[in-house]
């Protein structure tokens, strides 16, 4: 079969020159006859026009960035987490902090706390005053309009209280209330140079501020009126809590630990020998889990102390990790810590945890 | 058809004027060896004084933008010859006595390297890390151990914590884990030698190195180093592929005028090639020995044919006759000289093309790859018939051992007997999938490294161990730099263009290769933290331009001058974004250059501080690798492109430019799919060898076809044509196939890894090359006939009984 395929091939080639020339022959010597140019063609175009594109590979950055500073977290639940930071970061997690979805903040700026209500209502606060609302679990977030200093306006933290009831502080002696899940906004004390750095109503609403200079501020008229109380603290106040309408304890930078057993009349300092650690402390909260102060800051440093002040016990949240954090949330077992990462530590302080990366 | 064939006319004008010149060289054989000596003398002269040293500037293409930025700012912002030490305490963390000692030792040690630039010493015991901290009269910095060590515990406590305070120390150069640090210098790249450098930091490390320590070392001029280190292994490889070589065409050929005169040819190019380098003030590097060797093949394999062809000569005088060398001689050179001389323009042009590459190394190599082939010319085409024509004793054989009877004929009967059955069609369609194959397997070949570590080394080598324990403990030894800003004076200070390049630094971050970024940036949200008593909520960059210049005020305030150099120029209008990748594969690369334009387009405030790419290590690296990739469908059209235009020129025929074309793609595809396979990227490296293997296929099937040719013009039948053919022309490929590949492959025992993958590579080439001129062009051609090989004669296969014809062709020329 070969032998006379190649024959009919030969012939066709041969009888290309010939004389008595096939239509079909023809436009098959032609086509011959133009195809090598047609390469030589292709050769230089490609040569002269043809760049290639590069490949790339995609890159999803995880939720929760190396970079990312998260400064503030409401804990609605155990499993439901809402967490801001930098950049307007607003992350929230229905599982514990095993996955994180990102909300649109409409904004660039810095936010340092997050408060809810309930799981659709929210506030958070930040840097130039900024106070973003939403009435829909995150879906958007509106922007309010806040009274404003000329100078400074960074807010640190917000708190919610019940029937949409809402207290923030910030810089410059700044305290606003609000009333209607965070619509509007009222300015409760004229402007001082102090930073306010957190603030809690209690039950009988009594209302506590801490702030710079180791300073406290009282309220027993709803914001109407103030008592400035100085402590024996040099170190500016962080954060502040209540286990009951008599039992207090307030922390601040240089591991200052005050406490009141008085409904905050008094306050005590506790020296960092007994506490074991001169870190800046940045949140303190009281966990009904453990019976126990848990309180973090600097380093990755954080404090557990009983209620009567009698134990103490400081290290770090992880010997690996020196990662600062400013907020703690209680969960059912252990604390979620935020600031330079984002981990939960189970109360022995055994297990581990980075979230979102 | 456009000019389909030769007419016999021109055909017989063109071998009187071969004739004629071809008698003319044998006449004045004489006068022509002198000449041929005498130039051979005085260049070797030059060739012996060649330099041969690795020049870094050489790799870059200077006219690429990225370049042109890393050339401004590398001497503050990082160039492309650091080095790394990496001190690893072998017990516990770094913080203790003799670990700290020993940071202070190597520290000072360095300042007795040549030429490292002391202004860019970055260690825990150096001038340049301090830490920063508040003061009652703002903010001061001191370093971190310098002048002296700690000298308590408690001393040594208060450093660890320092360290632990700072994240331009903490992470960047100081471990996460604390059980190993960074120290990092920079040269003069002007004054740089890298073997006395790579000589110095070892002689460093390993006074250093005891039971406290460990040390590893990464850098430029310690891979370059690396590489020269080996340089006589690398003269002692080749000294053994010649040997292997020599041992190999005596045996086959059995004369010595067949082993030295390829040998000679060989030499000579290379004298001739390294002679005119030098005058042209090119040196030599030492990762293209693979390429001298690859152009000396050619040489060789020349100079064979004429061997080869002139014993035929010698053969075919009938008994009785006297036997005449310098007949032979002459109508050796005649027959040879045109697919001799078209076989080395086609290898000249294709390799010409890689001059167009913007990298001057590539320049230069191609400079000295085409006088070097130009050179063979000479020195195979014409000197070895030349010299043959002095043989005595023509038919005298120097041993017994008659390797062409029990090997090569066999052999070569076999590949006839493949042209004349059907088996032939089965060449063909194996040819055919292995192009398919290779051509989908070709498409996967990388641009860049295709591995972590240095691909120039084998992976358990020294340098890319110690390069693999630095990428464990930090996050990356190899830098890229970005330039941001210098539209007019204190740009850097603004507000928006800091947030930009935080913003940036986070952007780029979220690719895992980029272990770090580092930038002004950092800086002042950690002075900013510090003032602020050290509250975390404020470790941010100021709200405004005036407070970031006042954070940057205090910053250097506190710091000596030149301490923020390395982050921004003194006009403070260019700010650098350094980023530190893990590895330098090219998709790494890639990845992050699509990732920066990227960043600029989402990112409109880009608009008021425009991003500069990109210098480093990893920035030089980047721009090579867009040169190739943006280049490498380039130069192989255009190489194939000079290849069919010559064939068709020469051959008068536009078929004789596909035909030839067939070879030179499928030992490209194959070799690329090879890369491809086994993971070996197109890189700086490689990318000479690729280039210069593309006219390569094409020597071996120009030899068979001319020889076909030749014989149809005598009247012989077509497959009486090839069978000459494939016995004379073909014992020539087979031969010198089998000698180059036996001594290419003692490169697989380099202790370099690039030269090991290299001599695969041409062994590759090589094989299939002689593939496809023994078994693949010759059934093409009896299949299709093309006609410029075998004219439109109507009786070339009349009354021809295949099979028959061809067996006593065969058995003819066994006899």
């Amino acid at each position: 079969m070969d032998t006379t395929d190649t024959k009919s091939g030969e012939m066709q080639m041969s009888t290309a020159q010939g004389p008595k020339k096939s239509l079909g022959s023809k436009l098959l010597s032609f086509f011959l006859s133009c195809m090598p140019w047609a390469i030589v063609a292709t050769l230089l175009w490609a040569g002269i026009f043809v760049k290639p594109t590069p490949d790339v590979q995609v890159v999803i950055p995880p939720a929760i960035e190396d970079r990312d500073k998260i400064y503030g977290i409401a804990a609605l639940t155990s499993e439901t987490l809402w967490i801001v930071g930098n950049y307007g970061k607003i992350l929230r997690s229905e599982d514990a902090g095993q996955t994180w979805s990102g909300q649109d903040s409409t904004t660039e700026k810095h936010l340092q706390d997050i408060s809810a209500w309930d799981s659709d209502h929210a506030v958070a606060v930040g840097n130039g005053g900024i106070v973003l609302v939403t009435e829909n679990g995150g879906k958007t977030w509106d922007e309010i309009d806040v009274p404003r200093s000329e100078i400074a306006n960074k807010l640190i933290r917000v708190h919610t209280y019940a029937d949409g009831e809402a207290w923030a502080v910030g810089e410059l002696g700044m305290i606003l209330h609000s009333v209607d899940y965070g619509r509007t906004w009222t300015r409760m004390r004229e402007e001082e140079d102090v930073i306010m750095n957190d603030l809690i109503k209690l039950d009988d609403g009594k209302i506590f501020v801490v702030g710079e200079y180791g300073r406290i501020f009282r309220s027993e008229d709803n914001g109407q009126t103030w008592q400035d109380d100085y402590t024996d603290s040099p170190s500016s106040l962080t954060a502040i809590d209540f286990r009951s309408p008599q039992h207090g304890v307030i922390v601040g930078l240089d591991g200052v630990i005050l406490a009141t057993e008085d409904s905050g009349e008094t306050w005590t300092m506790i020296s960092s020998d007994i506490s074991g650690n001169t870190e800046h402390l940045m949140d303190v909260q009281w966990s009904e889990q453990i019976n126990k102060w848990v309180t973090v800051g600097n380093k990755s440093r954080w404090v557990r102390f009983s209620g009567d002040l009698t134990e103490f016990s400081a290290s770090n949240l992880s010997p690996i990790d020196l990662s600062s954090h400013t907020e703690l949330a209680v969960l059912d077992n252990g604390v979620i810590a935020v600031g330079a990462n984002v981990c939960t530590v189970d109360y022995e302080g055994n297990k581990y945890t980075t979230l979102g990366n | 058809m456009v000019n389909p064939h030769h007419s016999d006319v021109e055909w017989v004008l063109e071998g009187k004027m071969l004739e004629k010149f071809a008698r003319f060289c044998i006449d004045y054989r004489k006068m022509v060896v002198t000449l041929v000596f005498i130039v051979t003398a005085i260049l070797a002269v030059f060739a012996y004084r060649i330099e041969v040293k690795t020049v870094f500037n050489d790799l870059q293409p200077g006219s690429h933008p990225y370049i042109q930025v890393h050339e401004r700012f590398k001497q503050t912002f990082g160039g492309t010859n650091i080095i790394s030490f990496m001190i690893q305490s072998k017990q516990g963390d770094i913080f203790q006595m003799p670990v700290l000692e020993k940071i202070q030792q190597l520290t000072q040690g360095l300042y007795k390297i040549d030429a490292i630039n002391e202004f860019q010493i970055f260690s825990l015991a150096g001038k340049k890390l301090k830490e920063v901290r508040a003061s009652t009269e703002g903010i001061e910095s001191r370093p971190y151990m310098w002048p002296n060590l700690p000298e308590s515990d408690a001393e040594i406590e208060e450093l660890k914590q320092a360290v632990l305070r700072n994240p331009i120390v903490y992470g960047p150069y100081v471990s996460g884990d604390l059980t190993a640090t960074l120290v990092t210098v920079d040269f003069f790249d002007n004054l740089l030698d890298y073997n006395l450098a790579y000589q110095q930091a070892y002689e460093l490390v390993e006074r250093l190195e005891d039971d406290a320590v460990e040390i590893s070392l990464v850098g430029n001029p310690i891979l370059y180093g690396w590489v020269n280190y080996f340089l006589p292994e690398t003269s002692m490889l080749v000294l053994v592929a010649l040997a292997i070589f020599v041992v190999l065409l005596f045996l086959l050929n059995r004369t010595w005028r067949g082993t030295l005169l390829p040998l000679l040819s060989g030499v000579i190019s290379a004298i001739w090639a390294l002679g005119v380098a030098r005058l042209c003030g090119i040196h030599f590097d030492p990762l293209v020995v693979v390429i001298a060797m690859l152009i000396t093949a050619r040489a060789v394999s020349h100079s064979v044919q004429m061997v080869t062809r002139f014993h035929e000569e010698i053969d075919n005088v009938p008994e009785g006759e006297k036997l005449c060398s310098s007949d032979a001689a002459v109508k050796t050179l005649k027959d040879l000289f045109r697919p001799g001389l078209l076989g080395i323009g086609t290898d000249a042009g294709c390799v010409a093309v890689v001059a167009i590459s913007p990298i001057p190394l590539l320049q230069k190599l191609a400079l000295l790859a085409v006088v070097w082939i130009a050179t063979v010319a000479v020195s195979s085409v014409i000197l070895t018939p030349v010299l043959l024509s002095w043989v005595k004793k023509p038919k005298s054989y120097a041993h017994g051992l008659n390797l062409d009877l029990m090997v090569i004929r066999p052999f070569l009967n076999y590949c006839v007997r493949i042209v004349e059955t059907r088996a032939r069609y089965l060449v063909v369609a194996v040819a055919a999938t292995v192009f398919l194959v290779c051509g989908f397997g070709a498409l996967q070949l990388k641009v860049g490294d295709a591995n972590p570590g240095s691909p120039i080394l084998w992976p358990e080598a020294r340098y890319n161990q110690d390069s693999a324990d630095i990428n464990k403990q930090f996050s990356g030894a190899d830098r890229m730099f970005v330039v941001v800003g210098g539209d007019h004076k204190n740009q850097a200070k603004d507000v928006e263009v800091l947030d930009t390049m935080l913003q940036f630094q986070r952007y780029m971050e979220a690719q895992k290769e980029i272990g770090e970024t580092l930038s002004i940036a950092d800086i002042l949200p950690a002075v900013n933290m510090t003032l602020r008593e050290g509250n975390f909520r404020y470790s941010e960059l100021g709200g405004d331009s005036l407070i970031n210049g006042e954070l940057m005020f205090m910053f250097e305030n506190a710091a000596e001058p030149g301490d923020l150099d390395r982050f921004v120029d003194i006009e403070r209008s260019n700010a650098a974004v350094t980023l530190l990748f893990s590895d330098r594969q090219g998709s790494t690369i890639r990845t992050a250059i699509a990732r920066i334009d990227q960043f600029r387009k989402e990112n409109p405030k880009v608009e008021m501080a425009e991003i500069h790419l990109a210098g480093g290590v990893i920035g030089v690296i980047a721009a090579v690798n867009e040169v190739i990739l943006s280049g490498q469908i380039q130069s192989i059209a255009l190489a194939l492109f000079i290849l069919v235009m010559m064939c068709i020129v020469v051959y008068r025929s536009s078929i004789a430019g596909m035909f030839f074309m067939v070879p030179v793609v499928l030992s490209n595809l194959v070799t690329f799919a090879f890369m491809a396979w086994q993971n070996i990227g197109m890189n700086i490296n490689t990318v000479p060898v690729a280039a210069l293997g593309i006219g390569l296929g094409v020597d071996y099937a120009l030899y068979i076809s001319d020889r076909i040719m030749s014989e149809i013009k005598l009247g012989k039948d077509p497959l009486e044509a090839i069978s000459i053919s494939l016995h004379c022309a073909g014992r020539g490929v087979f031969v010198t196939a089998l000698v180059l590949i036996a001594s290419v492959c003692v490169w697989l025992y380099s202790s370099l890894r690039f030269q090991a993958e290299m001599g695969m590579l041409i062994a590759l080439w090589l094989s299939v090359s002689a593939f496809c001129a023994l078994f693949l062009m010759p059934a093409l051609a009896y299949i299709f006939r093309p006609k410029f090989m075998f004219g439109d004669a109507p009786n070339q296969t009349k009354g021809v009984e295949e099979g028959g014809t061809a067996q006593q062709i065969a058995t003819a020329s066994e006899t």
